[in-house]
């Protein structure tokens, strides 16, 4: 069953075409990663989804529910990372505050949290393995376990899709690796459906469903053994790279010669 | 030791002063959280400029005030939406025009007007029982609002774009906070004034910054330094000899703030933690 259907969408920042013709289908419990480079209009994808950005025009259908009319009934059933820099870190908050913040948009205005949410807090930090962190303040955590902690947000009222805008950004490498490794689990165990942009195809390889590369439009999509190649990526890219197998699974590495880029406004 | 309460002057002063020091130091935490500082400042001189403007036309220095403060508020908004210059920019602009409005309709004045002068620096000893009951009435709309909007506002603060995906009315609570900051500055200038505002807005909810990691811990620590800075400004104001009270509470409340620095626990906290993190990655090499 098809949860996100998106059909020649185009959308435009002033006469700046940042995205043209893009349709795509993903499937329910798909593991999805976005990848292009900077400009590409990825994370432009990303937010017209859950409907942070106007579209000019094209369909989008998330969980049957047309977008343009129905964000208020989709958003209650997706879950948002935003990227890092979002946040303000000058608000003092508690892990469990900022993790109970995932439920207001359910709550509605005017209204209190309640029992249920505050348990619901708890449960979504136990799957990211936060608990004992629940009376920190969000400022004491090391970037790895602030990441686990909104990722925890992003879950708290049991979505059926989430969204991860470059989750690993400004992260040290052990700690993308054990981020990644979450995403990964909470897919397999929770059947998410898991919507994530990234720069690094390797990071995700071993257990993305489908890849979308996106340059403005898309440049390929598919599994990732059919859309892992030089060919390919040297479109997406506008450089030379080499695709070498480790442990079965394609991994890009930069050949010598490299040159080229993408825009760098949209990213 | 409580003589001065048995004034009529003094009683109004007190309640006048502890009122708006827990507006200020209320919707203080939103504006030092969310970098509004020099924002509060610019609508506290479009509520002088509006107040003296009441005074010149002969309407109720304290609702034209209020007036000339919400729309600087909105239009300061409406700049920082549309507007492709800094948004620090347009209110310097703004709050200079202001100045020179204020400064104008005084000079438009046939007489000498105490009252117009009263703005600029606060005169807590002469707020008469209608003020009060206007500051009043201010207070319980600010206090309401906040308390309906209470995690609305902590979302916009914290992280906007994750607000706009909760699916809260951003742009609409945005604006309502920049209502009640207007409001609860405009209220507060007969009674410390349009220049000193400034410090009753920042320093209660900087020193209470020092102290907590909590959320609503904010609030209070900031309500109870406001509190605590006005008692002692008026306090000193009475018993020092000729001591004016608007700039007594603001040297109290800037010494608060000091001292808050000079005591923070939570500073001390995070300099060990850092040191934690440092060492933690200095091992992992």
């Amino acid at each position: 069953m098809n949860v996100i259907e998106v059909g020649r969408l185009t959308i435009s920042y002033g006469e700046n075409t940042v995205l043209s013709g893009v349709s795509f289908k993903i499937e329910r419990g798909d593991f999805v990663g976005i990848i292009g480079p900077n400009g590409s209009g990825k994370t432009t994808l990303l937010k017209s989804l859950i409907g942070l950005v106007p579209i000019d025009s094209g369909e989008i259908r998330i969980l049957g529910r047309d977008a343009r009319k129905e964000m208020a009934r989709i958003r209650r059933e997706i879950g948002y990372l935003p990227q890092k820099q979002t946040i303000n870190p000058m608000v003092p908050v508690l892990v469990r505050d900022a993790v109970l913040m995932g439920r207001y948009g359910a709550m509605g205005l005017f209204r209190r949290p309640k029992k249920e949410d505050r348990n619901a807090v708890e449960s979504a930090l136990k799957k990211v393995d936060m608990l004992d962190k629940i009376d920190e303040p969000i400022g004491h955590l090391s970037g790895g376990q602030q990441q686990r902690v909104f990722i925890a947000r992003a879950l708290v009222h049991n979505p059926k899709i989430i969204f991860l805008d470059e989750p690993t950004t400004g992260l040290d490498v052990p700690s993308q690796s054990s981020i990644i490794g979450l995403i990964h689990e909470l897919h397999e165990n929770y059947g998410l459906t898991v919507m994530m942009v990234t720069h690094d195809i390797n990071q995700i390889s071993a257990y993305a469903t489908k890849i979308l590369y996106i340059n403005r439009k898309i440049v390929a999509q598919g599994d990732v053994n059919s859309v892992c190649t030089p060919e390919i990526l040297k479109e997406v890219y506008n450089t030379d790279v080499k695709v070498v197998q480790y442990e079965g699974m394609p991994c890009v590495v930069l050949s010598d010669q490299h040159h080229g880029h993408g825009g760098d406004k949209y990213a | 030791m409580l003589d001065f309460l048995a004034y009529g002057f003094m009683q109004r002063a007190f309640l006048a002063a502890i009122v708006t020091s827990l507006l200020c130091s209320v919707i203080g935490v939103y504006i030092i959280l969310r970098g509004l500082s020099f924002m509060g400042a610019g609508m506290a001189h479009a509520a002088f400029a509006g107040a003296t403007f009441g005074i010149v036309v002969g309407a109720d220095p304290f609702v034209m005030g209020i007036m000339f403060a919400v729309g600087t508020a909105m239009g300061i908004g409406y700049a920082g939406e549309k507007a492709k210059l800094n948004l620090d920019v347009a209110i310097g602009i703004l709050f200079s025009l202001m100045l020179a409005l204020g400064i104008i309709f005084i000079h438009l004045m046939p007489v000498y007007n105490p009252r117009a002068y009263a703005l600029l620096f606060g005169d807590v000893l002469g707020v008469s029982s209608d003020e009060i009951k206007l500051i009043l009435l201010v207070a319980g709309v600010v206090f309401i609002t906040i308390f309906l909007l209470f995690k609305e506002f902590q979302v916009i603060s914290f992280d906007m774009e994750f607000g706009r995906v909760l699916g809260i009315p951003v742009r609409a609570v945005s604006y309502i906070m920049l209502v009640l900051i207007a409001l609860s500055v405009a209220s507060s200038i007969k009674v410390i004034g349009a220049i000193l505002v400034f410090a009753l807005i920042t320093a209660p909810p900087a020193a209470a910054h020092q102290f907590t990691h909590k959320w609503n811990m904010m609030f209070v620590l900031s309500a109870g330094f406001g509190v605590l800075a006005s008692i002692i400004g008026l306090l000193l104001s009475y018993y020092l000899p000729n001591m004016p009270s608007g700039p007594m509470i603001v040297l109290a409340a800037v010494s608060i703030f000091f001292l808050s620095m000079v005591f923070s626990r939570k500073k001390k906290h995070i300099e060990v933690i850092e040191e934690e993190k440092w060492k933690k990655a200095e091992n992992s090499k």
